[in-house]
Order: C-alpha cells, then sequence, then structure tokens
C-alpha cells in the first residue's frame, strides 16, 4: 500500500478500482435515443412514419407523435408503433437527413446514426456538379469536379464506397466536357457569378488543382472579398487562357471565401480558351464575368 | 460509438448517486435524449461530447436526487463497497480497499475524482461542469488525493 502514497500511482490505483463494467446501453435506451432523434429531426421522422403505413399517415405533416395520435385504427397503431420501435435506427436515418452541418457533426460525433458530414457535403458536391452539367455551365462543372476530387480523397472507406461509382461517372462526364470545351473555345454557358451571400469554393479552378479541403464546414455567406490563395492554374485576372490544362482557364484568385465551407456554388472563374474573364471587386463581393469571343486571326482580342 | 463507449462510465457515475441500478439506467438514458435534443446548444458552445454527457448527466442525476426523498446521502452500490476500508485492507485487496476509502470521501471529493478518473474528463472540463475554475479543480483534486491517502494510511496501519 505504501505504493499509494505518490499521487500518480493513486489516480492509476483509483482508476483501476472504479473501473466500469462493459455494459451497453439497453434496447430501451437505445430506442430512447433513436426516438429522441426521431423527434430532434420533427417533420423527416413523420416522413419516415409516412413510408411505413402510407394508408393512416396524416395529410399534414406534423411531429411523429402527432401522426401517431392521428392513428386511429388500433391494428394500424400497433403496427407503426412495432415499427417504430423496431427499426428506430432506419427512422432515425430518414429523420436526420435535414439535420444542419453543425448539429450533424456533433449527431456523428455522439455515434448516432446519421450519415457522416463529409459524405453529406460530398453528395452535396455531386448534386451540383450534377446541376452545373445539365446547365453546361464551364466554371461550376470544373470548380465542382476539382472540389469532389478533394472531398472523396477525404473520405472513410465506407463512405467512399457509398459514392464512388457515381462519383467517378460523374467526373468522367465533367473531364469529358471540360475537354471539349477547352478544344472548341467557347462557353457552353456562363460563369454563374453570384455575387455576395454566395457561399464559395477555393480560388483555384485549375483542373486537377485541389482545392481547399472542405469538411463540411458552414461556408461563408459573404461573397468573397477576401483574397483567396493562388493555386496552381490561377493567373492574372483577365487574361485568356493559356495554362493548357484541360480548363484552359484562367482563373480569378481573388474573391475567394475565406472559409473551407461548403462545396462549391460557383465561382472560380475558369473561361475555356478564348475567352476572357475579368473580375470586378466591389465592396463585399466580387462579380466575375466571361466574354465568350474567338480569337481573331491576328490573334488579337476582339 | 461515442455513447456505447462512454456508456459505462456514465453508469457507474449515476450508479453511485441514485437508488438503483435501473434508475441509474434511465438517467443515462435521459441524459443523453436530452443531449440529442440539445445538440445545437452542443455544437455552439464548442464543448466536447463527452464532457457535455456527463454535464446533462450530473443534471439529471441532480433532479432525481431532489425529486426523491428515499436516501438522505448519496447511494452507494452494495457490490462496489465492499464491507470497509479496514476489512479490505486485512484481507489485501488493494482495489477494494481504495474503493472503499474512496466511498469514505465528502461527495463532492468523490465526485470531482470521478470525473477526472473515470470519465477522464480535463480540468477545465470538469471545472464547467462543477461550476469551478480549473485551477481550483486541481486544488480540490490533490485535496481529496490526500484525504483518500490518509484513509488508505489509517487502514494500512490497522491492517498491518
Amino acid at each position: 500500500m505504501t505504493s499509494l502514497f505518490d499521487d500518480d500511482t493513486l489516480l492509476v490505483a483509483l482508476s483501476a478500482a472504479l473501473e466500469p463494467e462493459d455494459v451497453e446501453p439497453g434496447p430501451h435506451a437505445l430506442a430512447a435515443l433513436d426516438q429522441a432523434l426521431a423527434d430532434r429531426a420533427g417533420a423527416a421522422a413523420d416522413h419516415g412514419l409516412a413510408m411505413v403505413v402510407p394508408i393512416m399517415a396524416p395529410a399534414r405533416r406534423s411531429s411523429t407523435r402527432a401522426g401517431l395520435h392521428r392513428l386511429r385504427h388500433p391494428v394500424a397503431a400497433a403496427v407503426a408503433v412495432g415499427v417504430l420501435a423496431t427499426s428506430g435506427v432506419a427512422a432515425a436515418g430518414v429523420a436526420t437527413d435535414r439535420l444542419p452541418g453543425p448539429t450533424r457533426t456533433v449527431a456523428y460525433d455522439l455515434g448516432l446514426p446519421v450519415t457522416s458530414p463529409a459524405l453529406e457535403g460530398t453528395r452535396g458536391t455531386m448534386d451540383r456538379l450534377r446541376q452545373a452539367l445539365t446547365a453546361h455551365n464551364v466554371a461550376q462543372v470544373n470548380a465542382s469536379a476539382v472540389f469532389l476530387r478533394t472531398q472523396l480523397a477525404g473520405l472513410s472507406p465506407s463512405d467512399r464506397a457509398q459514392v464512388e461509382p457515381a462519383a467517378a461517372e460523374l467526373l468522367a462526364q465533367a473531364d469529358t466536357f471540360l475537354r471539349v470545351a477547352a478544344a472548341f473555345g467557347f462557353p457552353v454557358g456562363t460563369p454563374g457569378g453570384s455575387g455576395p451571400g454566395t457561399s464559395g469554393p477555393p480560388s483555384t479552378a485549375g483542373a486537377g488543382t485541389p482545392g481547399q479541403r472542405s469538411n463540411g464546414g458552414t461556408a461563408s455567406t459573404h461573397g468573397g472579398s477576401t483574397p483567396g490563395p493562388t493555386e496552381a492554374g490561377g493567373t492574372t485576372p483577365g487574361t485568356s487562357g493559356s495554362s493548357g490544362s484541360s480548363s484552359g482557364g484562367t482563373t480569378t484568385g481573388s474573391g475567394s471565401p475565406t472559409t473551407t465551407g461548403g462545396p462549391p456554388e460557383t465561382t472560380p472563374t475558369t473561361a475555356p480558351a478564348g475567352s476572357t474573364t475579368t473580375t470586378t471587386t466591389t465592396t463585399g463581393s466580387t462579380t466575375t464575368t466571361t466574354h465568350p469571343h474567338r480569337e481573331r486571326d491576328d490573334g488579337s482580342d476582339s | 460509438m461515442l455513447y456505447r463507449r462512454v456508456y459505462p462510465s456514465m453508469l457507474a457515475y449515476a450508479e453511485r448517486r441514485v437508488v438503483s441500478k435501473e434508475e441509474a439506467q434511465d438517467a443515462v438514458s435521459e441524459a443523453m435524449t436530452r443531449t440529442v435534443a440539445g445538440m445545437d446548444r452542443l455544437a455552439a458552445t464548442g464543448a466536447t461530447p463527452e464532457a457535455w454527457l456527463f454535464g446533462v448527466l450530473r443534471h439529471v442525476v441532480l433532479d432525481r436526487q431532489r425529486s426523491s426523498y428515499r436516501r438522505r446521502d448519496l447511494p452507494v452500490r452494495r457490490d462496489v463497497v465492499p464491507d470497509g476500508p479496514l476489512e479490505s485492507a486485512v484481507v489485501g485487496d488493494e482495489q477494494a480497499s481504495v474503493r472503499a476509502a474512496f466511498a469514505l470521501l465528502p461527495d463532492r471529493d468523490r465526485e470531482l475524482l470521478e470525473l477526472r478518473v473515470v470519465a477522464g474528463l480535463s480540468s477545465e472540463e470538469v471545472a464547467a461542469i462543477l461550476d469551478m475554475r480549473p485551477g481550483a479543480v486541481r486544488t480540490a483534486q490533490a485535496r481529496a488525493l490526500d484525504k483518500l491517502r490518509a484513509v488508505l494510511g489509517g487502514a494500512e496501519g490497522v491492517g498491518s
């Protein structure tokens, strides 16, 4: 016992003496947790109930509890309760689709059955890339593709496995699209300069150049008057693309949001070869416009 | 999963403070559901989930203690505390001796040591939970260890 007269040793002994039993939360505790999570997500939980018992589901969206109270048929109510009790995790998974970013991060840290913030952010970028491809928005396609590659690299293996096939297909489409856009030298769409109030990506738009890492955090809502780092592919604003990359583009280094937040909405302006990009910085915002044109035979701009 | 990882220490903390194991389980479950309900605040404060969970659990336990007059002192589990420090020292069971000596400490000292040692929280996190300053936590911890040492020393003297 004399060894216990040292503080550190005493703490170790105390830790060993008080070591809790290796127990796990029981089914009731987990069910309560799932229910709390479903309640937390509110309307989305009702959506889950509607999927389970479509006939009895209330027409108006409300909380799960309110929905249950409206179930008049006892058998249907019993089925609903049983399903909720036994498939709480699945219901919660549905319910938490709408958790805001910071809350999702906390929920994920707590070990709750929610999609990881990183995976959620990656899916968001994939959606933006799809939209950009549909809209033939060169700048957005380029920025989203770069961002998506960065996000994919940061995913856990299990998360990556969930999105990799679709992401690979999307990226292949994006690469083809960008090659064609660069080769023909005219913009298929105009960069969606969204100005103030738009979250944005890193300030680089060079094809294949990793952008800033996003962890799904909160993106800045300022249009980005703070100059961001100009990475590879970035050149002086207003010059025509001459880098020879697939985007062949010009990257405007200014006007990048200062955060490493969400996937790109717009911004890094990459114009196909032969177009001119101009950047106008006003108070608190940056407006970027790409003017499509073909080079004259003498090589001078129009 | 964090909940599963911290569940044993949360349950042990609650068991030492409420009447029954079932009530302790309920308290931990309630703490977790309260945490889920208040996730926004947790996200806003930037506290670690572990510290937050224990902070919430402490409030849940205190609420239950206030609403119940079944006990006048913090309950101590029979399977945790053996017959007493003297008996444990005699049989040479060091861990049992430590547990018994720990049970003799004032409530506040026990709680502080438990949060530090069992929950593994930092002085700063414990300070936030107990509404103290981090320096005061360290001082109180040293004082509690002195008391524990004194009890163990007395038991050892008698035992030997």
